[in-house]
């Protein structure tokens, strides 16, 4: 009964603090990020609720955790759609520069090849699932596994046995075995966007350091001793073309447009880590 | 040792001077004596020496013998003086039956040097036919073994003899009789030592002993239990890595008890687990030194000394079968256990020359003695560091998957990095919310968020599958199944 309460309790608290969902953001060039696009969906806050409630911590302590986990949360959808608006806007303006029937080729002459191993790891995880659904043996995962994963070290057993009950996972990989066998051509959208940020990071670099000698020569030391130089470089360069693009902070909340841009991930990892997980110790 | 049958044997001449009278009571036995009632209470009675026995008969005084036989006569040499009748044979070795003569002597003796009486005094003589020796088969055993010794005459075994063995500076035992060969030390004896082993033909008389010093031997084999390294088959880059020539090199200390027998000892390299062509070498420093040298890890062997990364090599003693075992660690095994400085930074050196092939122009980390993961690469600093799991004995393979993987990162973009740590920092928000299961295993939900992670890490764990026979991670059980689980985890993710 008490511990329904302070669950109603810790819920009000959060409702408490959830700020107007229409507020605005960020604007770059004519788009715009609103609090309600970073807000955490009801699951997590009802989670968070769940998970802070059993801990035995004062409500004074439960409030900070939830209104710091739900902070950096948001923190973190911000930077997710502020670099998404970023990059594309960036990719736009040099989109000639940024791509090649040379690059295309290669990134298709490597998918190939990972698809030819994975058809097999795909195959061979589909022949266990349907065996472990099958049969009837008390240990038929284990016959499942030692018959068609072993063999190719194509998973650990806990992989087969926490994932061969789910439906989605099966149509997955009939659907993916079904899409390489008929000649699969055309790459992952991530692929192609990985190609033109890397290709748009060094040009950013090269635009940056064009009037700079000192910063070429920097950068190239930089590789060899790994400092952040040319992350830096990255960023001030990225913060100069969104300057370019034009873009406004409408709250201070979420800091700087470098803040929003890249937050402090490793910190609110550590805190994540240290806070949430509070029933057991990893 | 049995006689049946007795071999005619020279008996010529007996000069009384060289006559021993031995045992003659000891051995005595009653034959069939021809003759009157004058000799009615003398038995005939032989002496036995060695092999050769010897019986006499004497004219008592004032008497003189006439004629003398002595029976079965194709068996027995017979001479005579006018006092004697000596008779002489020698039983063969090869006879069955117990030593009963069927042989007799008789003859005329008479007051006057005629016929008629019958020979009076039967005694018995024996005599020397030659030197006795001691001989063995071995010199020096080892404990639980024995060997034969063997008291000689003429080169030939002794049919009966008295023994004693005991252990050099106690009390010796008793004689026991037994045959002229015998196997000593006695069964079930267990401590080494000097024994001394005697041996007679008499059983009251030790004028014809012999002895002999039998070395009856425990071999010690001792080394320290540390493990010694394997020699990387570049003597440059043992330098690079501080090793010195003593880390190769497994000093084996001999010792015997008795001591002084440490020259028997001829150590071998008996077995090599795991097995590979070179076996390293052994040699003999001193009588009390021998050492082994290291064996080469081959650059090419991608699972050196096995799971363990450590060989096992069964050095053995040919006379003793002592054994003893080095243990040879794989360089890498050797190097991150070691108590050097920088181990760690020296183990990455040696991946980085062993595997130049593989992680030629890749990028390189450095070693992070607070990381628990594996590898790490920030985006944010641009370092690359690898973790203490990397660093563990059997780790090796594990360190040059790490590379490869930490490379693909190194070289992916700032946007993609960028993004992917958000996504997995939300990823491992939502897990510990409980709404995710703990990864590898697939999420029911996918979020849009989390794809950047897996589009950063789907490459990094696929080259991490595809490399596994050149990096070695195909010996590494349950860490490629987890690579591969966690390659699948990712492509789920970028659904």
């Amino acid at each position: 009964m008490l511990k329904k309460i302070s669950i109603q309790l810790f819920i009000f608290l959060l409702l408490q603090t959830t700020p107007a969902t229409d507020e605005k953001i960020i604007s770059i060039g004519n788009l715009v990020i609103n609090e309600a696009d970073i807000i955490p969906s009801t699951s997590y806050t009802t989670k968070l609720a769940e998970k802070l409630s059993t801990a035995d911590v004062s409500d004074s302590i439960k409030k900070k955790i939830s209104e710091k986990v739900q902070y950096i949360l948001k923190k973190n959808k911000l930077a997710f759609l502020a670099n998404d608006i970023v990059y594309k806007n960036l990719k736009k303006k040099y989109y000639p520069e940024l791509i090649s029937s040379k690059d295309i080729d290669k990134a298709k002459q490597e998918m190939l090849v990972a698809n030819k191993n994975k058809l097999e790891r795909y195959r061979l995880l589909l022949q266990a699932i349907k065996y472990v659904e099958d049969s009837k043996k008390q240990d038929r995962i284990s016959l499942a596994y030692d018959k068609f994963l072993k063999p190719n070290s194509i998973c650990t057993y806990d992989f087969l046995e926490r994932n061969y009950k789910n439906k989605k996972f099966k149509k997955f990989l009939e659907d993916q075995i079904k899409h390489i066998n008929q000649g699969q051509t055309e790459l992952h959208a991530a692929e192609i966007s990985e190609i033109t940020s890397k290709k748009l990071e060094v040009l950013l670099i090269q635009n940056y350091a064009s009037d700079k000698k000192h910063i070429t020569e920097h950068i190239e030391l930089s590789e060899l001793h790994q400092c952040n130089f040319k992350m830096n470089i990255i960023k001030s360069s990225i913060i100069r073309e969104v300057e370019s693009m034009g873009y406004k902070l409408h709250t201070e909340k979420y800091g700087s447009l470098r803040d929003v841009l890249w937050p402090p991930v490793e910190e609110y990892s550590k805190f994540i880590s240290v806070h949430l997980n509070l029933q057991k110790n990893e | 040792m049995s006689k049946k049958l007795l071999k005619i044997f020279m008996l010529v001449v007996f000069i009384a001077s060289s006559v021993h009278v031995l045992h003659a009571e000891s051995e005595s036995k009653s034959l069939t004596v021809e003759g009157g009632t004058n000799n009615s209470g003398n038995q005939l009675k032989y002496t036995r020496f060695v092999n050769m026995y010897y019986m006499a008969a004497n004219a008592s005084t004032g008497w003189t013998i006439h004629s003398a036989n002595i029976q079965p006569s194709n068996t027995w040499t017979l001479s005579t003086t006018l006092i004697r009748a000596l008779g002489g044979g020698q039983a063969d070795e090869g006879s069955s039956t117990a030593e009963l003569f069927g042989a007799h002597i008789h003859g005329q003796i008479s007051q006057d040097g005629g016929g008629d009486g019958t020979m009076p005094v039967f005694d018995v003589y024996g005599q020397h036919s030659g030197s006795l020796a001691l001989e063995r088969e071995k010199d020096k055993i080892i404990v639980g073994d024995s060997t034969t010794f063997a008291l000689m005459e003429n080169g030939t075994v002794v049919p009966d003899a008295y023994w004693k063995c005991y252990l050099q500076n106690t009390s010796a035992p008793a004689w026991t009789s037994g045959g002229g060969s015998i196997s000593l030390p006695a069964t079930g004896t267990t401590t080494p030592g000097n024994y001394i082993v005697e041996a007679r033909s008499d059983s009251n008389n030790d004028k014809d002993k012999k002895t002999s010093i039998l070395a009856y031997i425990k071999v010690n084999l001792t080394s320290t239990s540390t493990a010694i390294c394997a020699k990387p088959n570049n003597t440059s880059i043992s330098s690079a890595l501080g090793l010195a020539s003593s880390e190769f090199v497994k000093e084996i200390a001999v010792d015997t008890d008795p001591i002084g027998n440490e020259d028997k000892v001829v150590l071998g390299i008996k077995t090599l687990s795991p097995t590979q062509a070179d076996k390293g070498s052994i040699s003999k420093d001193s009588n009390t030194k021998w050492d082994y040298f290291a064996l080469t890890e081959s650059n090419s062997n991608l699972n050196p000394g096995g799971a363990n990364r450590c060989w096992t090599i069964t050095v053995e003693d040919d006379f003793s079968k002592e054994t003893k075992l080095v243990f040879i660690k794989s360089v890498f095994s050797y190097l991150v256990t070691s108590s050097k400085t920088e181990k760690q930074d020296k183990a990455l050196t040696y991946v980085i020359w062993k595997y130049l092939n593989l992680l030629q122009g890749k990028n390189i980390g450095i070693y992070d003695s607070g990381l628990s993961d594996y590898g790490y690469y920030s985006h944010v600093t641009g370092a690359t560091r690898y973790g203490v799991p990397c660093f563990q004995p059997d780790a090796e393979n594990i360190l040059v998957s790490t590379i490869l993987h930490e490379d693909v990162h190194a070289n992916q973009s700032f946007a993609l990095l960028s993004s992917a740590s958000l996504g997995k920092l939300d990823y491992m928000a939502t897990r510990l919310l409980g709404l995710v299961p703990e990864p590898p295993e697939l999420p029911f939900i996918i979020n849009p968020v989390w794809r950047p992670w897996a589009d950063a890490e789907s490459p990094a764990y696929r080259r991490e599958s595809d490399s596994r026979n050149s990096s070695g991670i195909i010996h590494k059980s349950g860490y490629l199944e987890n690579v591969v689980s966690w390659l699948t985890f990712f492509e789920w993710l970028r659904q």
